[in-house]
């Protein structure tokens, strides 16, 4: 197969090569050599010469026969020249072969494109195994079939123009005129034309062109710029630029606006007809004569009018006069009868919905109460009459407490209400808080108090027994089991606790119940359990405490006080002293009174709360002596007195009990209470530390000084041997210590002498200034400098000034303080506009 | 002749109203800025010109002085001698309120010098209105009142009393019990502030901002009790005088005082400031009042005599007193003061403080039998600023100044020695190096900390002892490695970034954050 694959190329450039001389011999016969196309074109119109046809239409017959019609370059087949230089270059090169009768060169450059175009075919076939006439198709296919149904014209173009490579030259327009008239003359100028005719420069390539374009340009432009450089010179100097010079911004009164207006709804419409219409305005012309003639009012009309207001007027003055009467009306009776007839006409004329609303503000009036318990001997007042025992006090104050505990009766007492019926029976918690709020006797409460603690007791039996764990379930896992299990343990602590609460209370109550019985007026009200106990034993210390400075406030003189205080300093200043040491002085004088009032049974229910409980109220005591010299022992102690538990009932009931405690525990207090009426004397080390305050002043100073500057700057260490080096042959002994190390230590040395020279109080030998940066003003200063500054001082000084109202006048402020730009809202900025000048 | 006396006064008032130099612009490269500066500059210029000229043409009023002719001195007027010369309006300002139950009184006066507060020290409270000569409250808290001061307007004062400090209102209403500053012996305001200042018995200087309640600084001074307690009016800064003879000045947000003087060589009874911050009068128990320069911290003169308060005029007039005698130095320069006045109060009658009041030529006297006022010529300023303070103020002004001034409260922290700092560069303070101990330190620590890893038991003989050893040996390395890197990474951090932001173009390198690297 290879092989006659061979023999047929071979053969096809044989045979090639044979036509190739024929068709030279057949060029040359023809005289001047034409351009391809024109040779088609003149194929075309002598249909005589068929043997290109011939050979066309064998092509796909014979295999064998070569064909040479146009040049490779020209053709275009496989498109590897450019189309369009060949189209610049072809002319003139046409016109020279005019001339020049034959050109081998020309030949042989066919010749060997010919060759080369073979060559391909062959490389083609080689590579892709496929027969040679595959390619030739495909070379083909590209021809147009045309039928040449009417003569060539320019409706009807040749093929050669469809094809793309016919293009019209100068000659293809004049040999139509072959002969005609005038067509020498027309070649002669052709002919001159092209002699004298050079070759055109190709266009520079297009980014030089526009490089050129460019630089021209910038010239052109610079010069231009250079006329805006004073204006903008200007404009970079100025320190406020202005863009709000006289724009006309629209309307700016309500006037203008209103001009403007035209109507545009129905109404306006008619209602500018109306105020514009030509009557009104003609009247409005003229004299107001017009203006009364158009307001027609007929003579009934204005005596009905006149008898109106004459009734009006009547009927004004009466109940004015009745007024009066009814104002000067002195009589008690009938104002109240007055205001209760108002308050009656209100009553009825209130809808339902007021009628709620009245309800709620009631019950809110009384959760109030409630929550407050205001009137249930919370106040100062009460707790101190309460405290003091109601049977010592007056009926007056009796009184007023049983009415204030009336108050909150009717106050807190349940309001019937829709739902009335159904919540006395329905709902037991309820009914417990009904109890406990409106009922004041003791009974119920101590029946409520014994339901909470069998309701509690029922809680924690039921957490004993309680064991219907879920057997399955996310429930039963153990990690939940052991969850729920926490919980409840935590629930029944919290039940435990509260049980006792209740005991304690059911205790306390018993107790109360006498005094309460004393009191007259019920007292009681919702219980609180827990902390409120607790506290009232304090406040009741505290009030001993400031009863006792009232007392000594009126008595005693300006020094001693200021003894006291000093004493009190004493303590301060160790940290602990909370409870002065004037207050325990004086305390068993009140305390003496209010033990007489001792058997008071509030009293005795405080001890019972502390013995229960036993919340120990933490407050520290310490007794200062008289003599100064326990006094000192007394500060120095200061320190080990920490604190000493004492229960306030003690206190209260028994001071010197405490007092030997007291002696027990810290050993510093004696027994020795002093009235602080008595005048102190001050203690020798007092007198002399005050008599030598000036002593040694300036050394103390100094030495201050010093600490403050090792503080701030602290002295080098001292080098030290470096340990494990050397220390058989004891060579560090010998030599001293390294050289380097010393030499450190000299540099130390030097540069914190000359830290502290630098210190603005290094030469100032009576003054300190403290180097310490304060963190929180750090934000007051800035660390960097702002960007336009390169230094320092012109930062500095360009902030001295202040700019502020207060501190320049007014003609100057809106100078300083003016933006870099002013612009009015709304106006656009445009392009600087160049104002020559002539 | 006059007109050169004219242009002169001008300059004077020019100058002050320039608030220094200009910097040199001369040297100056950027162009931009230089104009900018340059343009600044004219603005201040003009405005100091038109300020000196404002207070040339309205500030019409002159303090005077008492001017003595031939062998007269000054300070042989007595007060009966000055009360003929003066207008009946002055006139009013001399009088005697004799108080002899409740104690020597201090006083205070308003900023505007309108009302005055009286304090008995046995509880005895009063506010006065100055201009009509009528008390406007007068009330008793039966106990102890050691000091009271007027807050930023006559409506409320604080009141420092036997244990607590109290404030009440022109009312005599209680309005707070400031039960944390403790039995408080003095107190002071710092009006632009709003904070109240206290020292107390056991010598801890509180500040307490009385707009939000807040305690602002509380510090332990450390230096015995004290109950001298002065407001440098110039710079807000507080000073305390102590028994060792020291002043102490405070800020409200350091605990170490900024400046400590030892002014004396007994207790400092009283102190006192010029109005233009630069001059401190202390009077000590060593028989001396000093007068001190607190630009150089030194002592400008040293004059003899016990003092047991003192009080600077707004025109720089020094008060004194002691016992029941009072003299009023005087200096041309403020810098040598010399005798200007005297006043003797009846015998027994024991001066507790004196005041000059504001805008007035007159000096209050708080004394044991109650308070009196004399009159001092040349001791007030003539011309009151209506923005700073106003006697003749209005309800409606009072209000609306009340406004102002909340609004312009300044921050604690802006209270400082030389207030013209704020806003200036701060002072880098190079930062505190570690010593070479706690360097070592931390290193012996790090190393221990690494010693001590435990190690885990592993199989496959991956737990070795040469193994474990050497991981051991490797931690420790690791350990010691992170000091030495730590100090010169720094530096080569450091280099890199000098050296980045030096290759940035100009304009940019205001831009390089000194934080990011």
């Amino acid at each position: 197969m290879a092989e006659t694959k061979r023999k047929k190329t071979l053969a096809s450039t044989n045979s090639l090569k044979r036509r190739k001389g024929g068709d030279k011999e057949k060029n040359w016969k023809k005289g001047p050599h034409l351009p391809n196309a024109l040779q088609k074109e003149l194929n075309s119109l002598n249909p005589t010469d068929r043997s290109d046809e011939e050979i066309h239409s064998d092509d796909d017959i014979d295999v064998y026969e070569y064909e040479e019609n146009i040049p490779e370059e020209e053709s275009k087949k496989n498109r590897r020249y450019d189309p369009v230089d060949n189209f610049e270059y072809e002319l003139p090169k046409d016109f020279e072969d005019e001339d020049v009768a034959s050109d081998d060169d020309e030949e042989e450059k066919g010749d060997s494109d010919e060759y080369d175009e073979e060559k391909h075919a062959r490389m083609l076939q080689d590579i892709t195994g496929l027969p040679g006439d595959a390619f030739e198709g495909k070379k083909k296919k590209k021809d147009v079939v045309i039928f040449e149904a009417y003569p060539e014209s320019e409706y009807n173009p040749s093929r050669d123009v469809l094809d793309g490579d016919g293009r019209i030259t100068v000659d293809d327009l004049l040999n139509p005129l072959h002969g005609k008239p005038g067509f020498s003359k027309i070649r002669k100028d052709v002919q001159r034309m092209d002699k004298k005719s050079m070759s055109i420069q190709p266009p520079l390539p297009k980014p030089q062109q526009q490089k050129i374009d460019r630089r021209s340009a910038y010239v052109y432009s610079k010069k231009k710029l250079h006329e805006y450089e004073a204006l903008v010179k200007k404009n970079r100097e100025a320190p406020t630029i202005y863009f709000d010079e006289d724009i006309d911004v629209g309307y700016s009164t309500v006037g203008a606006i209103a001009s403007e207006f035209r109507p545009r709804t129905e109404f306006e419409k008619k209602m500018d007809s109306l105020i514009n219409g030509k009557e009104l305005s003609e009247a409005h012309k003229g004299d107001g004569a017009r203006l009364l003639q158009l307001n027609k009012v007929s003579l009934e009309d204005v005596k009905e009018r006149q008898d109106r207001l004459s009734k009006m007027r009547n009927l004004l003055f009466r109940h004015e006069l009745k007024a009066k009467r009814i104002k000067h009306i002195k009589s008690k009776t009938y104002r109240r009868l007055l205001k209760k007839d108002k308050s009656k006409a209100t009553e009825i004329e209130m809808n339902p919905e007021a009628a709620k609303e009245l309800a709620e503000k009631e019950e809110f009036k009384r959760a109030e109460e409630r929550m407050t318990l205001k009137h249930k001997n919370t106040s100062k007042w009460a707790k101190r009459i309460k405290k003091r025992g109601v049977d010592v006090q007056d009926d007056g104050t009796r009184a007023a407490i049983s009415e204030q505990l009336q108050q909150h009766a009717l106050l807190t007492r349940k309001r019937n209400s829709m739902h009335d019926d159904e919540s006395s029976s329905d709902d037991s918690t309820e009914d417990d808080d009904d109890d406990i709020s409106g009922d004041e006797d003791d009974a119920s409460k101590l029946k409520l108090l014994e339901n909470g603690k069998n309701r509690t007791l029922e809680v924690l039996g039921e957490d004993d027994d309680d064991d219907d764990m879920p057997k399955s379930g996310v429930l039963s896992l153990p990690f939940m089991v052991r969850g729920q299990k926490k919980k409840k343990e935590a629930a029944e602590e919290e039940a435990r606790l509260a049980f006792q609460d209740y005991d304690s209370s059911l205790k306390q109550l018993d107790g109360d119940e006498d005094f309460k019985d004393n009191a007259g007026a019920s007292l009681s009200g919702r219980k609180v359990y827990g902390g409120a106990q607790k506290k009232q034993v304090p406040q009741s210390k505290k009030k001993v405490k400031a009863n006792t400075d009232n007392y000594f406030d009126n008595m005693d003189s300006e020094d001693d006080d200021d003894d006291d205080d000093d004493d009190d300093d004493t303590m301060d200043k160790h940290g602990r002293m909370t409870y002065t040491q004037k207050d325990v002085n004086i305390d068993p004088n009140i305390l003496r009174e209010e033990s007489e009032i001792g058997h008071d049974p509030l009293f005795k229910s405080f001890d019972d709360i502390d013995k229960d409980e036993g919340p120990k109220i933490e407050y520290e005591v310490s007794l200062s002596a008289t003599n100064s010299l326990k006094k000192k022992r007394n500060r120095k102690d200061c320190n080990q007195i920490k604190g000493k538990k004492s229960q306030v009932a003690e206190v209260a009931s028994d001071i010197e009990e405490q007092h030997g405690d007291d002696d027990d525990e810290g050993g510093i207090v004696d027994g020795i209470i002093t009235s602080g009426t008595d005048y102190e004397l001050p203690s020798q080390d007092d007198l002399i530390r005050r008599a030598f305050a000036g002593d040694d002043v300036e050394e103390d100073f100094e030495m201050s000084k010093q600490e403050i500057l090792n503080e701030e700057n602290p002295e080098p260490e001292k080098p030290v041997l470096l340990p494990g080096w050397g220390q058989w042959t004891h060579i560090q002994k010998k030599r001293g210590l390294p050289s380097w190390m010393l030499a450190e230590h000299e540099r130390a040395k030097k540069k914190r002498d000359q830290d502290l020279n630098r210190r603005p109080d290094a030469h100032l030998k009576h003054v300190i200034i403290s180097q310490k940066l304060d963190k929180k003003a750090e934000k007051l200063q800035t660390k960097v400098l702002p960007y336009p500054f390169k230094d320092k001082e012109h930062f500095e000084r360009s902030n001295r000034m202040p700019l502020g109202p207060e501190f320049n006048p007014a003609t100057t402020i809106g100078s300083l303080n003016r933006p870099d730009v002013v612009k009015k809202p709304g106006v656009s900025i445009k392009p600087i506009k160049l104002r020559k000048h002539h | 002749m006059e007109i050169q006396d004219f242009s002169d006064d001008i300059a004077v008032k020019v100058k002050k109203y320039q608030r220094g130099e200009s910097a040199d612009l001369e040297g100056l490269k950027d162009k931009k800025l230089k104009g900018q500066l340059a343009n600044r500059e004219e603005l201040y210029k003009k405005s100091a010109n038109a300020a000196a000229k404002a207070e040339k043409w309205l500030m019409q009023t002159e303090s005077g002085l008492l001017e003595p002719e031939g062998i007269e001195k000054t300070w042989r007027f007595s007060q009966q001698s000055i009360a003929q010369e003066v207008d009946v309006a002055s006139r009013k300002n001399q009088f005697d309120i004799i108080l002899p139950d409740l104690g020597p009184y201090t006083i205070d006066y308003t900023s505007s010098g309108r009302y005055m507060l009286t304090a008995g020290r046995k509880g005895h409270l009063a506010i006065m209105d100055m201009h009509t000569l009528k008390p406007v409250k007068d009330f008793q808290v039966r106990e102890t009142v050691r000091d009271v001061v007027f807050l930023h307007n006559e409506l409320f004062f604080a009141a420092a009393q036997k244990k607590y400090t109290y404030i009440y209102n022109r009312a005599g209403t209680e309005l707070h019990c400031l039960k944390e500053h403790g039995a408080v012996l003095k107190l002071q305001f710092l009006k632009n502030h709003f904070l109240l200042s206290s020292i107390n018995k056991s010598s801890h200087l509180r500040f307490q901002d009385i707009t939000t309640g807040q305690m602002v600084g509380n510090y332990r001074t450390a230096l015995g009790r004290s109950d001298v307690l002065q407001l440098n009016p110039y710079n807000s800064v507080i000073t305390s005088g102590h028994s060792g003879g020291t002043v102490c000045m405070w800020k409200p947000t350091t605990s170490t005082p900024l400046i400590k003087i030892l002014c004396h060589h007994g207790p400092v009874t009283a102190i006192s400031f010029h109005p233009n911050g630069h001059l401190m009068a202390t009077a000590g128990m060593d028989k001396k009042i000093k007068i001190w320069d607190l630009r150089t911290y030194k002592t400008l003169q040293t004059l003899p005599g016990n003092a047991k308060t003192l009080s600077f005029s707004q025109k720089g007039l020094l008060a004194a007193s002691t016992g029941s005698f009072t003299q009023i130095l005087q200096s041309s320069d403020s810098s040598n003061y010399n005798r200007y006045m005297i006043h003797t109060m009846a015998k027994g009658y024991q001066i507790n403080r004196i005041q000059f009041r504001p805008y007035e030529d007159v000096l209050g006297i708080g004394h044991s039998m109650g308070f009196s006022s004399i009159l001092v010529p040349g001791s007030g300023e003539p011309n009151f600023d209506s923005w700073v303070a106003n006697p003749f103020e209005t309800v409606k002004e009072r209000r609306e100044k009340e406004v102002r001034v909340l609004l312009d409260k300044l921050p604690p922290e802006s209270v400082m020695l030389d207030p013209t700092k704020v806003g200036n560069m701060r002072e880098v303070k190079r930062k505190e190096k570690k010593t070479k101990a706690e360097v070592e330190e931390e290193k012996a620590a790090a190393v221990a900390a690494a010693k001590s890893v435990a190690v885990k038991k592993k199989t496959k003989g991956r737990s070795k002892p040469s193994k474990v050893a050497r991981k051991k040996q490797e931690g420790i390395e690791n350990a010691k490695r992170g000091f030495v890197e730590e100090n010169e990474g720094r530096d080569k951090k450091k280099q890199k970034r000098i050296t980045e932001v030096n290759e940035l173009p100009i304009a940019l390198q205001p831009f390089v954050s000194k934080k990011g690297k």
